[in-house]
């Protein structure tokens, strides 16, 4: 990857990033930290890349809580020009989506704006999130 | 880093002359990795004698709802014993995390130490306490601990 790209080619990025830790919550940081890194590659805003650093958090938080020990967190995100695409999932002891009545939901909707969940075949558990850069979101 | 890290101590701000009150700083990420050790320590610091408990949390560089949920704990637990909390100095982050989830009204948050420390107490004790020499800033052992879930 080179290290500086002229602002014109940077619309057309349409990477995916894969990120496997340990579903603990010692990682959470380095999570965020990825998060963090790839959103500025976007030219997402400071605010908008603290927005995102903190909706990525919320989402491994509230799925850690069901994790099966010993299994691994898988973090994908998906970036496309103008936005970033992220899908957080675990496999899950019971295979219950995130509720949605708790601070963490209400945080991770209003900084990401575009959020869901879905339960797989195997109890896997995902929870999506979707920034687009420029995107009106909670001041 | 491979871990969050979250230490508990002193306030390095000057205490003015103030009886009857605890100040505790926060200094680190205040995440889901922290929050077990951070419950103890802040329920630690709720004991007769203070009527106010002040947390500054100008050092934290980072705070999810499970912080958030650690700090609303600690308040319903101070409020029982007759301890009002106060919220100090919260970064641009965690202002915005207390927006979001509307707990900037059900907490008392100041924007500086300096206006918490102003600020009487505004619940009575429940109970009739013992009066503390000014300035009883808690302490606890250093060198900051590191938090593992």
């Amino acid at each position: 990857m080179p290290a500086e790209m002229p602002a014109d080619t940077k619309a057309a990025v349409r990477d995916m990033v894969t990120v496997k830790l340990p579903a603990d919550s010692a990682y959470l940081s380095v999570l965020r930290t990825a998060t963090a890194g790839l959103a500025a590659r976007l030219d997402f805003t400071l605010d908008e890349i603290e927005d995102l650093r903190i909706a990525v958090d919320e989402a491994c938080a509230m799925l850690l809580a069901q994790a099966v020990p010993g299994t691994d967190l898988e973090c994908q995100f998906e970036l496309t020009g103008d936005a970033m695409r992220i899908a957080v999932s675990v496999l899950t002891v019971d295979g219950v989506e995130p509720s949605r009545d708790t601070f963490a939901w209400t945080v991770l909707s209003s900084l990401a704006g575009d959020v869901d969940s879905t339960v797989g075949a195997d109890d896997r558990v995902t929870v999506m999130l979707r920034k687009r850069r420029g995107a009106a979101g909670a001041q | 880093m491979t871990t969050s890290t979250l230490a508990i101590g002193p306030s390095r701000a000057p205490t003015p002359q103030r009886p009857e009150h605890t100040l505790v700083a926060l200094h680190g990420e205040l995440d889901l990795a922290t929050t077990a050790v951070l419950r103890e320590r802040l329920l630690a610091t709720l004991h007769h004698g203070t009527r106010l408990l002040i947390i500054d949390l100008s050092g934290v560089s980072f705070c999810d709802a499970a912080g958030l949920t650690v700090l609303l704990g600690t308040q319903r637990r101070a409020a029982g014993l007759g301890i009002t909390l106060s919220l100090a100095a919260p970064n641009p982050q965690v202002a915005k995390l207390l927006r979001i989830t509307g707990l900037d009204r059900s907490l008392t948050v100041h924007p500086t130490l300096h206006d918490a420390l102003a600020s009487p107490p505004t619940r009575l004790p429940a109970l009739t306490v013992e009066r503390r020499p000014a300035g009883n800033a808690h302490r606890f052992d250093r060198p900051s601990p590191t938090a593992r879930s």
